[in-house]
């Protein structure tokens, strides 16, 4: 067991130092420099020494594997350095993004594997009815529907036609809302965004829950449970889908892991303060730290993410178990 | 009877609590407030921290103030300064402040504030660094009166640095020594106070009462982040912004057009859109075959097409006609027989008959155009202009790249001493570089020092010469005819093709407020739109007399609808008995 451990420790270490230096690596193979954000617009008219005095205060005149270096050195200190964009530490720029995008993407996920569960589960057990045909198909179309453009469609009939929700933000900016006003407010702008994501992701989840819920069914212990006179909830509830749920919790692990990568172009559409745009808006602007900080958060949760798998695999299916019970 | 009856006090009720709720609404109103959306984050709003010229600078300058300021016809007025004397060789500036300018923390600015500012923007280079080359020294005479003595005349110094330089306050900033890494709250003298801004989301803007020049008309502006175009648009639309920043795409404009509640301000924009060559790249080398290029650009289908008509022509001179520098003798010409003679005279012709010409020594003339992948209207300009050029048997393949790449392909480091590497792109300059003519200089001169913006490598001996003339010519008529022609050489040599100059389209929503001023080339976002003497918008204090009158007949009305619905309803129910 110890064994075990230690083996996967050292696995996902040397994939975490790997993430590091390709972190490091990615931004800076990109063509031009982030001199337009460090310096302003009008960079053009700095002469060639002011230029210089500018990439030097952010290390960047130094050789690359010097960079390197500080940058490791900075980085096990758990300092992620200043970003070039916005004048702020990129610890801090994340923290202030990372609960909206656990917010928007979180829920997301939760309530997509719910509707994709249940749905997912009765349309499994009327396979080939014709509730499930029109299920299936509904799905697909959901699931294929680019999120851009139906975000734009959810604004446009529900912020512009009917006024019901907000166009942009996560809370009326200037309005300093406090306790119950606060949430609501919260929730209200959260609406939209959140009701596209679930729309779009919600697609995959219900193909993987029938899918995984049809082989099941046809197991033959489903068919003793039925042989045994059982009502149909407690075979398709208590027999089938607790079994069928492995491959679901496959994809929602791994729908975590990703999570924090946020949803960018939702959060474009509606302009929602998530880490997905901050990213995206980090590589258009050349904004290495900020990217590396970006970067950094979204491996550590896909390797969170695996971890935390890996140890609750054995609980959820006891056939792991038996395989990796010789550790 | 009684549901009839029932139905009539329903309608009464409604509109009653209507006309109520909108009366309340109304004598609330006491501050006003506009909501204006930005498109950038332009962070903390000082002169050393904003990126853009546009709009980022523009909120700057709503917090801090500068001796002059252009009116809306961009011509420098006095504004932090009271009364001013240049000795008759251009050389030395006497310059006497108002009486009792304040700064935001109530400090008095004075004559200090104004030295201190030349010696530190010389000392921390930014953009009007430059500007001060020609200062040789500058003397605080006594609190309000400051003397500015110049090595030699300079031409554009009115417009810059004095109509544009913030003056910051020395007790702030003098023991600032990075200062591109400020990071509190800017302290300015200007109409507005900055009191609150979250990275990314808002500005919050207030009002300072103090103001040397009056209250601003403005109470509070607050200023969400809108990155996204659309999104900005949709929020306009909904009234959830009251003005937007960023000009409205010309596809939306009939629509947002079709609402009442909403107004768009329109009138000529300064910047620009082109068709840059890289000059010193064969066959780019060639003059004729630039013109025969440009005689290919048909610039009023490009406006048509793509802007729905809310552009102006390019001039071929870069200079906009809204300019008061402008040459009108330069017109843009199109002809795709003349282009193709052209073509021919230079030899340059389809010899292997696959459908692109060569040059004399047999290089096809297949090119790269280069445009930012962000700008959705300059890639489709792009592939409007291949279109033309396969025309002329000339192969064009639009690459359209992000705009750092970009960027750092056309002018890598933003230093025109290091090169470049492209055939063609589809840049643009902002609007700022209109306002001053010297601004040809720096797009045009062939040393890389005085022609900071010479991104297509021009080289015209002449040209230099007459440009750097104009800088020195103190007498202006003078320096207006040395900029005709420097317009007409441009024009001439072709060194890239001026497509057009999309207008300002801005969006507002009047009744929250409408003292909007449109500053000629650069839109409503300056001071001059919260300094006019406001018109007075939502009438104040009218509606305690006005709103007796509209409850009565309103009830009149509702008792008159009720009436009618009650005999019309008898009448449709007689027949049935």
């Amino acid at each position: 067991m110890i064994k075990y451990l230690s083996a996967k420790f050292i696995q996902y270490l040397v994939i975490l130092l790997l993430a590091i230096s390709i972190n490091f690596a990615l931004p800076r193979a990109m063509p031009g420099t982030p001199l337009k954000y460090l310096a302003g617009e009008d960079v053009a008219l700095l002469p060639e020494s002011a230029r210089r005095e500018i990439l030097q205060q952010h290390g960047l005149d130094k050789p690359l594997w010097e960079q390197y270096l500080i940058y490791l050195f900075n980085l096990f200190q758990g300092n992620l350095g200043f970003s070039y964009q916005q004048q702020q530490a990129v610890t801090a720029i994340i923290f202030e993004r990372l609960p909206w995008t656990v917010l928007l993407v979180g829920s997301a996920s939760v309530l997509s594997a719910l509707i994709g569960i249940i749905v997912g589960t009765i349309a499994a057990w009327r396979r080939g009815k014709k509730s499930d045909i029109a299920l299936l198909a509904s799905f697909m179309f959901l699931d294929s529907m680019p999120s851009f453009w139906l975000g734009m469609i959810l604004i446009s009939l529900f912020a512009v036609q009917l006024r019901l929700f907000p166009i942009f933000g996560a809370k009326t900016p200037w309005e300093a809302y406090i306790g119950a006003d606060y949430v609501l407010n919260v929730l209200w702008h959260l609406t939209l965004p959140l009701s596209t994501l679930v729309l779009i992701s919600m697609g995959g989840m219900f193909l993987t829950m029938r899918y995984s819920m049809l082989a099941v069914l046809g197991e033959d212990y489903i068919l003793m449970a039925k042989a045994k006179g059982l009502g149909e909830r407690k075979v398709v509830y208590r027999h089938a889908m607790r079994n069928a749920l492995l491959p679901v919790a496959t994809v929602l692990m791994l729908n975590l892991g990703a999570m924090t990568g946020g949803a960018t172009v939702v959060e474009t559409v509606f302009s929602y303060p998530g880490l997905g745009r901050l990213v995206y808006e980090a590589a258009l602007s050349r904004d290495y730290p900020l990217l590396q900080g970006g970067f950094l958060l979204f491996t550590m949760t896909v390797i969170l993410a695996n971890i935390i798998a890996d140890l609750i695999y054995p609980i959820l299916d006891p056939r792991v178990r038996r395989v990796g019970g010789r550790y | 009877m009684s549901r009839r009856v029932c139905f009539v006090l329903l309608i009464t009720l409604t509109i009653l609590s209507a006309t109520l709720a909108g009366l309340g609404s109304v004598r609330g109103v006491q501050k006003v407030t506009v909501r204006l959306a930005t498109s950038t984050d332009a962070r903390n709003l000082t002169p050393y921290t904003f990126i853009f010229g546009y709009p980022d600078l523009c909120l700057v300058n709503l917090i801090y103030d500068a001796l002059f300021w252009p009116d809306p016809n961009n011509i420098p007025q006095p504004w932090l300064v009271k009364s001013f004397e240049v000795s008759p060789d251009g050389k030395k500036w006497v310059l006497r402040l108002h009486d009792g300018v304040k700064w935001h923390d109530g400090k008095p600015l004075t004559s200090e504030d104004v030295r201190f500012t030349f010696e530190y923007v010389k000392k921390f280079k930014i953009t009007w660094t430059p500007q001060l080359a020609s200062v040789d020294r500058v003397v605080a005479n006594d609190t309000t009166t400051t003397t500015v003595f110049l090595k030699a005349f300079s031409a554009p110094f009115l417009l810059q640095p004095l109509a544009s330089m913030p003056i910051l306050p020395r007790h702030i900033w003098e023991t600032v020594t990075d200062p591109r890494k400020f990071t509190g709250l800017p302290v300015g003298s200007g109409p507005y106070k900055l009191v609150e801004y979250v990275p990314d989301q808002f500005y919050r803007f207030q009002a300072n009462t103090e103001y040397f020049k009056g209250k601003p008309t403005v109470d509070e502006i607050a200023v969400p982040i809108i990155k996204e175009a659309s999104t900005m648009f949709l929020a306009l639309k909904t009234g959830e912004v009251d003005a937007v920043t960023r000009s409205i795409s010309p596809e939306v404009v009939a629509e947002l057009e079709k609402i009442p509640e909403i107004k768009i301000l329109r009138g000529p924009g300064f910047s620009t859109t082109l068709l840059q060559f890289n000059n010193e790249r064969p066959p780019f080398t060639v003059k004729e075959f630039r013109k025969a290029i440009s005689l290919a650009v048909d610039r009023s289908r490009l406006i048509e097409i793509l802007l729905q008509g809310f552009g102006t022509q390019g001039s071929p001179g870069f200079i906009h006609p809204a300019s008061p520098w402008y040459n009108p003798k330069v017109k843009p010409e199109v002809s795709v027989s003349k282009a193709k003679e052209l073509m021919d005279s230079i030899q340059f012709v389809d010899r292997d008959k696959d459908g692109v010409r060569e040059t004399p020594d047999g290089k096809k003339l297949e090119f790269t155009l280069l445009v930012y992948s962000t700008d959705p209207v300059r890639i489709r300009a792009a592939e409007i202009i291949s279109l033309w050029l396969k025309d002329l048997a000339i192969r064009v393949n639009v690459k359209t790249l992000d705009p750092v790449t970009v960027d750092s392909l056309v002018w890598p480091e933003f230093d025109v001493a290091k090169g470049r590497d492209f055939d063609m792109t589809m840049w643009g300059w902002s609007p700022g570089i209109q306002l001053d003519p010297d601004s040809l200089r720096r797009l045009f001169h062939s040393s890389t020092d005085a022609g900071y913006y010479n991104v297509g490598a021009y080289r015209n001996r002449d040209f230099d010469k007459l440009a750097e003339e104009q800088v020195v010519t103190v007498d202006s008529l003078k320096r207006k005819e040395i900029v005709l022609r420097l317009q007409e050489i441009v024009a001439e040599d072709v060194p890239m093709v001026t497509c057009y100059y999309l207008d300002g389209l801005y969006g507002v929503r009047p009744k929250t407020y409408d003292g909007w001023v449109y500053v000629k080339g650069t839109g409503i976002l300056d001071k001059l739109s919260f300094m006019a003497p406001a018109p007075p918008t939502p009438p104040p204090s009218a509606p305690p007399i006005i709103s007796p009158l509209i409850i009565a007949v309103i009830i009149i009305a509702a008792i008159a609808t009720a009436a009618a619905t009650i005999a019309y309803l008898k009448r449709t129910r007689k027949p049935a008995p």
